[in-house]
């Protein structure tokens, strides 16, 4: 539904966006996920049509947001950062208002804002001001008016920010509700929102895009190097001779050992496998029962493999010498 | 992967910014060109729908009128400096010619700007065009005026042997006796004015050819009006000196007290006088009966800053030259009267464009009019004013160039009315009388006067069109009728002659009295009953000194009274106007010295009026029996209004032109010869004469009350329902 | 044309959601009412609004720009630019719309003053005609003035820069026109035809001329497409 295809945007000298492509298909909620001034609310601008990119283009639901910008804007429901509303309008008036601009007739309009209002619950605040309303209100006004129209596509800059914790939970049932129908693409720089709720994630950082895949995707390639840790007696001084042990574990890459605080027999030992290394538990605990004299002298009292987070995930591909990523087909992701 | 929309050579985004960019430029280019497409076809093919009640702005009815009888081919050719008009003012008489030439196929419009060089050289041809299609008369009248020139070296060695005769003859016996002393103090003056005057008249000859020498303006017309004005005065007085001479030495000359010898040397002195005389007064006359083309006039309305020039072809239907010369008209109308300036408020100056259609209008209904009236002035001096009227010329170039020519009878000098029959052969024209008032303070001039007031009497009575202007006479005050108006009474209309104007205006040093009136707007009574010549003035300024009370009296019994309707009327606003039974000593004060007087006529006696309003100026309509047209007379009671000291007076600069103090005096001479001529369709309504609704008075207190109302009230009002709207909206 | 009205609607609600609405038409009514209280409303004078209308041309230079100024920069300050130009609108649809709305509460600012008309109408017998005429003048002016301040509106997204750069153009016209005396005939007279203040002295003379019809409506139409062509360009820019 979304095809952005090397997506450039340059602001006199400063350069925006380089080369961001991406694909949105149908039915799929996608979160462009980036620290501030990643360029996020850039290329929600260029996908909505409010302003053209430098190169490259941009096609929603088949139509250049260009070329046949009219078309594009037709299927698309957009709320907009900070949702800016008419703050002296009333909320019926404002729905009216956009239900006209997106040309539904009479019956139309009526039909429209009472599902809208119904899914959104914005039952209780028809008569008043938008000014008045708190943000959330505020933000399922916007969110009750991209939908007047029952857009394929639904892009929203920032959805959640600003929202208590109830708050939150509400606008993410309403886009997952809305999903089962349309596709979504929001923007956001917290990262657990980003996870919960959506199917797919782009990160982008500076300006190009860094990561493109599913969750499960993008942490499969951090799991391929998730360390091991455990916890053994190896009594004082023990960790060279911990280290050497498991150093000899094949596909082991590297180890650090640590005594633990406050207990100084014991060692912390963080184990890097290489990448394309098999579950090395087994191997580990063998090793250091082996290494124990098999009278049990290296206890081991806990032994794990680390799950890689989203947000580790993530600072590593914003971190600073992180660079672009190629995307592959179909948003898989590539080898890091 | 690709994009599904980009076609297989993808453009580049230069590439297409560029093709955007001419998209966008070409359809501003086409909207553009549509947009001016549309309003210059606006501007050509327009409709101007005039919805003012009054269709004040198309062509008027009378204009309609007189352009759907024009039968000949006219044009009007507008020559100037258009640089220096306002384009306001220009626009809106652009707006009429172009609605004239519409209206008529007869009518062709030319404009020549002066200001251009070529415009110049269109201006010098068009002159020289209507110079050639007067080039028979003109060249008449140079000749003539040339003659009298050439006479003047004739006259001046006469004079010159004038004057040594009468030296000799002193030496034939006056001289050295005392009893002649004063014959040969006599001759011995005479001898010396004789020398003078021969000086005088070689001088004049040089001035009068000069004057030939010159053009008028930028026609080649030589300037014979003031080369006959700089002969006229001269040759009079050398008439005059001869005759005196002559009836002296005759005298003398048939005495018995004169010797002999004296006698025989008077007797050929007096009869050269005679001859002198003779011929003086024949090139007097042919002075005085110089018939000036029209031409003549018209360049010189011109050569100040332009103007119209109407002019009018012959008829088809004209094939002898005598009536073709007759048919051909032309006039011209000056550009401070086409195009006046506009003073402050513009509301308040008269709607240039309405004036303009006016103006052209009655020009081209004069060149239509195949009788101009005559206007006779009738006055009781002893000397002829001469036909150049000196003291009213603005009046006479005027009226010339209506074609209306005026005629002098001096009735102190000349019984009967004098003959017309050279200016009007076919003897149809109209004739109007213009009533002057002399001055009666002497034996003489009583006598004078009492021979003009009978036979304006006597006009009156034969019922003749008359204009009759009054000064303000003692007789009543020492019980006796004033001749001058005593005639009016028959038909109960009462001038009060014995009780002149005054105002007064005060000041916390002094109060200054004056019996001159400048009226900025005439008043009358409301526009659907205003006469012809009350429109003619509304909103035009009018002077009148001295002006006199017109009452309506109940008629004597069996006389059939006569309608008078007020045409001017003083109002007495300000209380500080009243009509003042002790005025003489005050008259006899000279004008400059009157604010010095120290205690001036106040409205004291109780034989002053001081309860207004007062008619100064009224058109009297009565029907005589076995009369077909009612007699008509109009009597405006003041004197000398129609003079030049008063008429041409200027005003205070507008805009760069200088344009009249009081307007309105001219104009009303027009209207009240036109009206009693019977040529009430000639008489051009002032432009706000049109029915134009005045704010009714309101007494000051509550004007005060509306006017805050007004002012703050409605925008009170506003923020009132601003609040109550937020109020209520929550 | 649902759209444009709605936007026209709205448009026009703003201004008097806001006491600047208010206070512009009280403003203008105060000054307005004071010509015509001195300056019509003078007895033994002509009952004529002429010099009513003669002075607003020089009202409307100063109001008309005040009026428009905001259109535009009002949305761009509040954001709402974004909604609008990301809903499926035609340019042309809001301009139209923006413009609707400005000059709705032009009449608003007019309506008014009628009272004046109706008050000299108790006075005295009055000429309906010329009156209407006068207003429509006023109308036509009016739009055309709001048309430019759209544009300017348009291009700068500071209101006084807007405000100030439409004032000080249509002064500089009159300016212009004052002295084309000096220019060649023909220069001259195309600056005459340009000059908006010089057809409206017509209307309040009392004739309706349809080619001062015709050029403040083009003249309007003009300003109007620049301002969408202005505005699409952002699309491609």
């Amino acid at each position: 539904m979304i095809q952005a295809a090397h997506v450039s945007k340059w602001y006199g000298p400063v350069r925006a966006l380089h080369e961001v492509s991406f694909e949105v298909p149908k039915g799929q909620i996608v979160g462009l996920l980036g620290p501030n001034g990643a360029g996020k609310t850039t290329t929600i601008r260029i996908t909505t049509g409010f302003f053209p990119p430098t190169s490259g283009s941009v096609s929603v639901c088949g139509h250049d947001t260009v070329a046949a910008s009219l078309e594009a804007r037709s299927c698309i429901g957009y709320l907009p950062d900070a949702v800016p509303l008419y703050t002296e309008m009333a909320v019926e008036g404002y729905l009216d208002y956009r239900a006209r601009l997106y040309g539904l007739s009479r019956g139309e309009r009526k039909r429209a804002i009472a599902r809208v209002v119904e899914r959104c619950t914005l039952g209780d605040v028809l008569r008043r001001r938008t000014g008045q309303l708190s943000k959330g209100y505020r933000q399922r006004v916007g969110l009750a008016a991209a939908m007047l129209h029952d857009p394929a596509v639904l892009i929203l800059d920032e959805p959640v920010s600003g929202l208590d914790p109830t708050q939150i939970l509400e606008v993410r049932r309403l886009i997952r509700e809305l999903a089962h129908d349309k596709t979504v693409l929001l923007s956001s720089h917290i990262l657990s929102e980003v996870e919960a709720t959506c199917d797919r994630v782009i990160i982008i950082a500076g300006g190009t895009v860094r990561a493109d895949g599913t969750p499960e995707a993008l942490l499969e390639s951090l799991a391929a190097d998730a360390p091991y840790v455990a916890e053994v007696r190896a009594g004082e001084g023990g960790g060279e001779r911990l280290a050497a042990v498991l150093r000899a574990v094949s596909g082991v890459a590297g180890v650090e050992t640590t005594p633990v605080a406050g207990e100084p027999a014991w060692t912390r030992c963080v184990v890097t496998p290489h990448a394309t290394a098999p579950d090395l538990r087994e191997a580990i605990a063998t090793a250091l029962h082996r290494a124990g004299g098999g009278d049990g002298g290296l206890m081991v009292r806990e032994l794990r493999r680390e799950r890689p987070t989203l947000e580790q995930f993530f600072l590593r591909v914003t971190g600073p010498g992180a660079g672009a990523r190629a995307p592959g087909p179909r948003g898989e992701g590539g080898a890091a | 992967m690709s994009t599904p929309s980009s076609p297989t050579t993808a453009p580049t985004p230069m590439q297409r910014r560029i093709r955007y960019a001419a998209r966008a430029a070409a359809l501003l280019l086409a909207i553009t060109a549509t947009c001016v497409f549309v309003g210059v076809l606006t501007s050509r093919l327009h409709a101007r729908i005039d919805v003012t009640a009054t269709r004040e702005h198309r062509l008027s009815e009378r204009t309609r009128a007189l352009l759907d009888r024009l039968d000949r081919p006219h044009e009007i050719v507008l020559a100037g400096n258009f640089r220096m008009l306002d384009p306001v003012s220009r626009q809106r008489s652009e707006d009429v010619l172009t609605a004239l030439a519409e209206a008529s196929k007869h009518l062709r419009i030319t404009r020549i700007d002066t200001g251009s060089e070529r415009g110049l050289a269109q201006y010098d041809a068009m002159l020289d065009r209507c110079v050639r299609q007067f080039e028979g008369p003109l060249e008449k009248v140079v000749t003539q005026v040339q003659g009298v020139v050439d006479s003047l070296a004739s006259r001046a060695a006469e004079m010159g042997e004038l004057a040594e005769l009468l030296e000799h003859a002193r030496t034939q016996g006056t001289a050295g006796d005392p009893a002649m002393q004063l014959l040969d103090d006599y001759l011995r003056t005479r001898a010396g004015m004789a020398r003078t005057l021969a000086e005088d008249l070689r001088t004049t000859a040089e001035q009068a050819r000069e004057a030939l020498g010159r053009t008028v303006g930028r026609a080649p017309i030589p300037a014979v009006d003031e080369a006959a004005r700089i002969l006229r005065d001269p040759l009079v007085r050398t008439a005059d000196d001869a005759a005196a001479l002559h009836r002296d030495l005759s005298g003398s000359a048939s005495s018995d007290r004169t010797p002999a010898r004296l006698r025989d040397a008077l007797r050929p002195i007096a009869d050269a006088a005679l001859l002198i005389r003779d011929q003086a007064a024949r090139a007097v006359a042919v002075l005085e009966t110089l018939r000036t083309p029209p031409i003549l006039s018209a360049a010189r309305a011109l050569e100040r800053s332009g103007g119209a020039v109407v002019m009018a072809e012959p008829r088809e239907t004209d094939v002898d030259a005598a009536s073709r010369a007759r048919s051909r008209g032309l006039t011209a109308i000056d550009f401070d009267a086409l195009f006046p300036a506009v003073g402050a408020g513009e509301d308040r100056a008269a709607d240039q464009r309405v004036r303009a259609e006016e103006l052209l209008g009655t020009a081209l209904a004069a060149l239509n009019n195949p009788d101009p009236p005559i206007l006779v002035v009738v006055h009781g001096e002893s000397v002829k004013i001469g036909p150049e009227f000196a003291y009213f010329r603005a009046l006479r170039s005027r009226l010339a160039l209506r074609g209306i020519d005026m005629v002098e009878w001096a009735t102190a000098l000349e019984p009967e009315a004098p003959v017309l029959t050279n200016l009007d052969p076919s003897g149809k024209r109209p004739v109007v009388y213009l009533g002057v008032p002399t001055g009666a303070g002497s034996p003489e001039g009583a006598v004078r006067m009492s021979k003009l007031a009978a036979t304006l009497a006597r006009l009156w009575n034969d019922g003749k069109p008359l204009l009759l202007t009054v000064n303000p006479s003692t007789l009543p005050t020492i019980g006796e009728k004033d001749p001058m108006v005593e005639f009016l009474a028959a038909a109960g209309v009462v001038v009060d002659t014995a009780r002149p104007l005054l105002q007064q205006f005060r000041s916390p040093q002094s109060t200054i009295v004056t019996p001159d009136f400048l009226l900025p707007d005439p008043g009358g009574p409301q526009p659907a009953e205003r006469h012809p010549i009350a429109g003619t003035i509304t909103g035009l300024p009018t002077y009148f000194m001295w002006p006199l009370p017109i009452r309506s009296a109940p008629a004597p019994e069996g006389k059939a009274a006569a309608t008078v309707t007020p045409l001017i009327v003083v109002q007495n606003e300000g209380r500080n106007v009243w009509a003042e039974s002790e005025w003489l000593q005050f008259r006899q004060v000279p004008a400059n010295q009157r604010s010095l007087v120290r205690n001036p006529p106040a409205p004291d006696s109780a034989r002053d009026d001081t309860t207004g309003p007062w008619t100064i100026a009224a058109a009297v309509e009565r029907r005589l029996p076995g009369a077909a047209a009612p007699h008509r007379t109009v009597i405006v009671a003041s004197h000398a209004w129609f003079f030049d000291a008063i008429a041409a007076t200027p005003g205070d600069r507008v805009d760069g032109r200088t344009p009249l103090l009081a307007p309105g005096n001219l104009e009303l001479v027009e209207a009240c010869v036109s009206w009693l001529a019977g040529q009430d369709e000639l008489i051009a309504p002032s432009a706000t004469a049109r029915a134009v609704p005045l704010v009714p008075p309101i007494a000051p207190g509550n004007l005060l009350v509306v006017r805050w109302l007004l002012v703050l009230g409605l925008p009170a009002l506003v923020l009132a329902v601003g609040v109550a709207w937020r109020f209520i909206r929550g | 044309m649902s759209r444009v009205w709605a936007i026209a609607k709205r448009e026009y609600a703003s201004f008097f959601r806001t006491p600047l609405g208010w206070v512009v038409i009280a403003l203008f009514l105060l000054l307005a009412g004071s010509v015509f209280a001195w300056g019509v409303l003078r007895p033994g004078e002509a009952a004529t609004l002429r010099p009513f209308f003669n002075i607003w041309w020089g009202l409307l230079m100063v109001v008309a720009p005040a009026i428009s100024m905001r259109l535009f920069s009002e949305d761009l300050r509040t954001g709402t630019i974004e909604p609008l130009l990301t809903a499926p609108v035609t340019e042309a649809a809001v301009v139209a719309g923006k413009y609707a709305g400005s000059v709705m509460f032009l009449a608003s600012m007019l309506v008014p003053s009628l009272v004046y008309a109706v008050v000299l109408g108790m006075l005295t017998e009055i000429d309906p005609g010329p009156i209407a005429a006068g207003y429509l003048g006023i109308l036509l002016l009016g739009m055309l003035y709001l048309a430019v301040g759209l544009l300017a509106s348009a291009l700068t997204s500071s209101q006084t820069l807007a405000f100030l750069a439409t004032l000080v153009g249509f002064m500089l016209l009159e300016v212009i026109t004052r002295t084309a005396t000096v220019l060649p005939e023909r220069v001259a007279d195309i600056v005459f035809a340009l000059s908006p203040n010089l057809r409206m002295a017509d209307f309040a003379r009392g004739i309706i001329d349809t080619a001062h019809i015709g050029f403040f409506l083009a003249g309007s139409f003009l300003f109007l497409a620049v301002t969408a062509v202005v505005l699409q360009s952002r699309r491609w820019r």
